[in-house]
């Protein structure tokens, strides 16, 4: 019984009337957060990052993470200033693709180089944030939204890959998740190169 | 308390009034300034990254955060109501660099002399705080009542973050990391909005 009037308190709930989705702050911020989460190819690539920061552990497990939202902001920058940056789409397939190949090798990188992979990718991320960013209605909630998404999508990733230590198993489902990133990457890139 | 428990969740859940004119009430531009700060997220986005500064700090290097916000966000909302002449592009770009700046400084973790700490939450909380009362010009509120809503919204909501941001590193050592990372977020977005209102805006 208390189960049922808990049931039909949640379901009478009034939720928030969201008529004008596009429109100001929420407007901005909601589609910052879809951003990245509606766009396969930004969802994998990020979820690969922390991925592999989680196989690689400390200090690349924070690292990484940090790295990434600065230097796709510097990307952002330069889509906002109209810079041009040839192949964004490729890239953003070539991270997918890359970023989950490591993952499924469990690719043991130095520091310096993993670091400068994941930055390269970033700029081509922050490139097409960038590009959308005037266009929102709030342009600061929009990169607010696209910022916490992307963390979310890292710390996503970085939950999964805690299972590395989870005996026998956990590395091989680690290892799983980042082939499937990479094959998806192979799809993106074929996408993304007009095969198809 | 368990068959209260659904009765509670009910009453929650009931829709209260809107209320979405509170400046026809009593103290109602009070309210208007306070909202005005609470419903902008980059404002909120500049207290949230002092209290991750001042949480990566030392306590008694902490405390000086606390002072020094009432003080800047008042000057500044007293001054941006009284004299609202400074360009709202400047405005704007120098919110951007001081989230990018304190963004910056957290994510590095810099551990800050308590004048310097000060002197930052001084700088954000007087641009942010004449920024607000800027939006009140040419309006015939209560100016008084507005720039006393900025500055006081402005530190009850940075003092409670600042709070939970020293209690958390404090409690769980972790904390800190998550902080730093908070920081990162922050000084892209603020790097972000810097490029847009000087790109937007050349000149």
């Amino acid at each position: 019984m208390q189960r049922i009037l808990f049931i039909l308190t949640a379901i009478l709930t009034p939720s928030l009337a969201v008529a004008h989705a596009g429109e100001g702050v929420a407007g901005g911020l909601v589609s910052g957060l879809l951003h990245p989460v509606l766009g396969p190819d930004h969802l994998v690539a990020m979820v690969a990052v922390g991925l592999w920061g989680a196989q690689l552990g400390r200090p690349l497990l924070i690292l990484l993470p940090l790295a990434f939202p600065l230097v796709m902001a510097l990307g952002g920058v330069m889509g906002l200033a109209d810079l041009p940056l040839p192949g964004v789409e490729i890239g953003i397939a070539l991270s997918a693709l890359i970023l989950g190949l490591v993952v499924a090798m469990a690719f043991r990188a130095p520091v310096w180089l993993a670091v400068v992979l994941v930055g390269v990718f970033a700029v081509f991320h922050g490139f097409a944030h960038g590009k959308e960013l005037p266009e929102a209605a709030s342009p600061i909630a929009y990169g607010i939204g696209f910022m916490l998404a992307t963390g979310m999508l890292h710390l996503a990733g970085i939950a999964i890959g805690l299972l590395n230590d989870w005996k026998e198993l956990g590395p091989r489902i680690v290892r799983g998740c980042g082939a499937a990133i990479a094959l998806l990457g192979l799809v993106f890139l074929g996408g993304a190169l007009g095969l198809t | 308390m368990r068959r209260r428990l659904p009765v509670l969740a009910l009453l929650l859940a009931l829709p209260g009034p809107a209320e979405a004119h509170l400046v026809g009430v009593e103290f109602g531009e009070f309210y208007a300034g306070a909202l005005h700060l609470t419903l902008a997220p980059e404002y909120l986005a500049g207290l949230l990254g002092l209290a991750v500064l001042s949480g990566l700090q030392a306590k008694p290097v902490a405390v000086w955060s606390v002072l020094a916000l009432p003080l800047a966000l008042t000057l500044g909302a007293f001054a941006g109501v009284l004299a609202p002449g400074l360009s709202a592009q400047g405005l704007q770009s120098a919110i951007g660099a001081s989230l990018l700046a304190v963004g910056l400084l957290g994510l590095i973790a810099v551990a800050l002399p308590g004048w310097a700490l000060g002197l930052a939450t001084f700088g954000l909380g007087v641009v942010h705080g004449y920024d607000n009362g800027a939006s009140a010009a040419g309006s015939e509120v209560d100016w008084r009542l507005y720039a006393a809503g900025i500055a006081v919204a402005g530190t009850v909501i940075g003092t409670l973050l600042t709070g939970l941001a020293v209690a958390l590193v404090e409690q769980m050592r972790p904390a800190r990391l998550g902080l730093r990372v908070l920081a990162s977020w922050i000084a892209t977005v603020g790097l972000l909005f810097l490029a847009l209102t000087l790109l937007q805006n050349p000149g």
